[in-house]
């Protein structure tokens, strides 16, 4: 028996992102977790309104079966100047893409985009046996983690490559937007597989219902133009995060981060 | 007012929880007196935090390690309070040291007065510090910007801490470390929009706290709700039955889980600035203050949000640290202190005298283990719609229009669920407290209206 075609709106937390995905085109070109890709988001603030705020791009090249390397762009908005940020991962093609070595730098720019110098930051990183070492500004310091780490950008890649309901929950500590702070508790787990009702515009239809005293007809909310979607989604809850949903479709690709009010929307316009 | 007037029962129901015996221990010695150098300032300021929002001071429900660092490195104090537990007016008051009927900004989204100078420019032009700023300011922009009074800014900031804090960390940082010697000190203010988030989760409770728990894993780390979740003691109309948004403990107790995640993004934010200190060697002689504007409902009195007179709202974390000068690990529980004191305060340790009519006090002699003479009641503003005037034991709130208010007895009734306004013993502290706030109405400046 197929699936049943679902709604945004019977799904957390789709349903508070409702607006933002709005007219959003599922990718139909085949894709390979494990080969080499872009992956272009929007970054969304869902508050009061829903705004695209900045853009975050991340290129995968595959060094070999078992390592990849991850080129990471990102740009946010802010009220008066543009925050830029840039990473290079070589990681593990493992469940958290595990970093191996990294380069990063951030600077925030003006509101004509010329960089504010003294706010760059550079900084360069590798995996040790006794965690994480960081060297910024000519010193070095340790990162302390307890078990497996990864970066948040690390697991945009990583979830794409996980078998969905076979998942056995990952435990690992989180270091997010290139901070040095690391985050406990990390536990990242299958939630459900769904299709659903992806794109399109949010309309209202009347749906029958009979009653002892007649029929009545209620609204509901659907999708005109929408495309039905397979996907599964992994929930990543933990300390110093909202917990995260990501949504992958049927060949991996991840479409969706939500997490509280932000989220990264898959679309190959998004220009970081 | 010695320091150990405030029992422990006072203590705990100021944090709410059961505390940790190394809380409350105090290393007991007094520092050496550093040179008498300008020092440098970094002012934390963060949005809508509860006071006992931190492990340290005995939450157990957040894990706040680099707050817990440092208090550890400094002097927290438990009986902090905002001068009016709404953003702007908040916000005015910790960069002038005035209230906010005498900076004019009574409400949201107003101007400082003009010619009412903010700690950026009294600094800059009187002790000679550069300036620096980044992150939310609201008074009236929204964030830093170029050509803001008083401070250079680091344009960071655009709204959602979720977003934006680890930027303006970050920013931050940089700016710490590639700063270099120079001859003059910095006065730099990171200020954070977390936890502030939470505000949104009110404005779509089906979406954002739905009626069946969106992470199922997470039904046993889920938050207990206050004791006084249900408590809605008697008073006028203003004060409200609290939030009808979530209806059930459960969604009440998700709210309260996001909320403690926003406090642990906003410490790991805190962590970055106390490394670059370190890695920069500036941790032993920068001063610290972290504070926020005002509190959050956090399902207290059912309420979500600020904008209320109990101490939810009116409390706020007061924490200053410098081990080259201050007290190590000491809770201060004795001592009201309020929002308007930071400006008293860095100037102190800046070496110059506050702007004319500043109303704090200067927390250095406490914070420095001495004994000074202190004020025996604060009072604060809510909203626009009344005053609150506390002591030591008690805490009166008024209303404007309205001939009804509120006493609590603090020590009895930490949790604020009895109002005793309406024993006939307690008429002679009300008229007490009514007294101080006359008094203190007569010494304000009041701004003119704003358009």
């Amino acid at each position: 028996m197929p699936e049943p075609v679902t709604q945004m709106t019977d799904h957390f937390p789709l349903a508070h992102f409702e607006r933002a995905l709005d007219g959003f085109q599922p990718p139909t070109e085949a894709f390979d977790p494990l080969g080499a890709w872009v992956n272009a988001y929007h970054i969304w603030e869902c508050s009061q309104g829903n705004r695209k705020i900045g853009a975050l791009r991340i290129e995968r090249t595959p060094l070999s079966a078992r390592r990849a390397k991850l080129a990471v762009r990102y740009r946010k908005m802010a009220a008066a100047g543009i925050l830029r940020a840039e990473m290079s991962v070589e990681c593990k093609a493992d469940g958290l893409a595990t970093p191996i070595r990294w380069q990063a730098q951030s600077c925030v720019h003006d509101t004509e985009d010329k960089p504010i110098e003294d706010t760059r930051l550079q900084e360069t990183g590798e995996a040790g046996e006794r965690g994480p070492r960081v060297k910024v500004g000519g010193k070095t310091a340790r990162v302390s983690v307890e078990g497996p780490f990864t970066f948040d950008w690390c697991l945009f890649e990583a979830v794409q490559r996980l078998p969905g309901e076979a998942l056995e929950p990952l435990a690992f500590t989180l270091i997010d937007r290139l901070s040095r702070e690391a985050k406990a508790e990390q536990r990242l787990a299958f939630r459900t597989a769904a299709t659903v009702e992806l794109g399109g515009k949010r309309v209202w239809r009347e749906e029958k219902q009979t009653l002892e005293a007649g029929a009545v007809y209620r609204p509901v909310p659907a999708r005109e133009g929408a495309t039905a979607t397979a996907l599964r989604a992994y929930n990543q809850t933990g300390r110093g995060i909202l917990p995260v949903v990501y949504w992958v479709n049927e060949q991996g690709r991840l479409l969706f981060a939500l997490s509280g009010l932000i989220g990264y929307v898959l679309n190959a316009e998004a220009q970081a | 007012m010695s320091a150990n007037r405030c029992d422990r029962r006072s203590f705990l129901r100021t944090t709410g929880s059961a505390l940790g015996a190394a809380a409350v221990l105090t290393s007991g010695r007094h520092i050496a007196r550093a040179a008498e150098s300008k020092p440098n300032l970094l002012f934390i300021v963060c949005d809508q935090m509860n006071l006992d929002a931190i492990s340290y001071l005995g939450n157990a429900n957040v894990r706040t390690p680099n707050l817990d660092r440092l208090a550890q490195r400094g002097v927290a104090f438990m009986e902090s309070h905002s001068t009016n537990p709404v953003c702007s007016p908040a916000r005015s008051s910790l960069f002038t040291g005035r209230m906010p009927v005498e900076t004019g900004v009574v409400h949201n989204d107003l101007a400082i007065r003009p010619g009412m100078p903010n700690l950026g420019e009294w600094l800059r032009d009187k002790a000679g510090y550069e300036t620096v700023y980044c992150g939310k300011w609201h008074l009236p922009q929204g964030y830093a910007f170029a050509g803001m009074a008083g401070f250079r800014a680091l344009p960071t900031g655009t709204g959602q801490g979720a977003l934006d804090d680890a930027w303006v960390a970050r920013t931050c940082e940089a700016y710490l470390r590639n700063r270099g010697a120079k001859p003059e000190p910095f006065l730099l203010v990171a200020s954070f929009m977390q936890p502030h988030d939470i505000c949104y989760w009110m404005l779509a409770p089906e979406t954002l706290v739905p009626s069946e728990l969106p992470f199922p894993a997470l039904k046993d780390e889920l938050p207990p709700l206050p004791p006084n979740h249900k408590s809605f003691p008697d008073g006028p109309p203003q004060v409200g039955t609290g939030f009808p948004g979530f209806g059930t403990d459960l969604r009440w107790r998700y709210y309260l889980y996001c909320y403690y995640r926003m406090v642990e993004m906003l410490d790991s934010d805190v962590g970055r600035l106390l490394d670059a200190l370190e890695q920069t060697g500036l941790a032993e002689t920068t001063v610290i203050v972290f504070t926020a504007d005002h509190g959050e409902g956090a399902g207290r009195h059912s309420n979500v949000q600020k904008w209320h007179p109990y101490d939810e709202s009116m409390k706020v974390p007061m924490i200053c640290a410098c081990p080259s000068r201050m007290q190590h690990g000491l809770i201060n529980r004795a001592h009201l202190v309020s929002g308007l004191d930071v400006m008293s305060t860095l100037c102190d340790y800046a070496g110059v005298e506050p702007p004319p009519n500043a109303r704090g006090l200067s927390l250095r002699p406490l914070l420095e283990g001495r004994q000074p003479g202190w004020r025996d009641h604060l009072v604060c503003d809510w909203k626009g719609e009344g005053k609150i005037v506390r002591t030591s034991q008690y805490k009166l709130v008024t209303y404007a229009n309205e001939p009804q208010v509120q006493l609590f007895d603090m020590q009895q009734d930490p949790w604020e669920m009895t109002n005793l306004a309406g024993d006939p013993a307690k008429a002679g502290v009300i008229e007490e407290h009514r007294k101080l706030l006359t008094e203190w109405n007569a010494r304000m400046e009041p701004a003119p209206a704003q358009g």
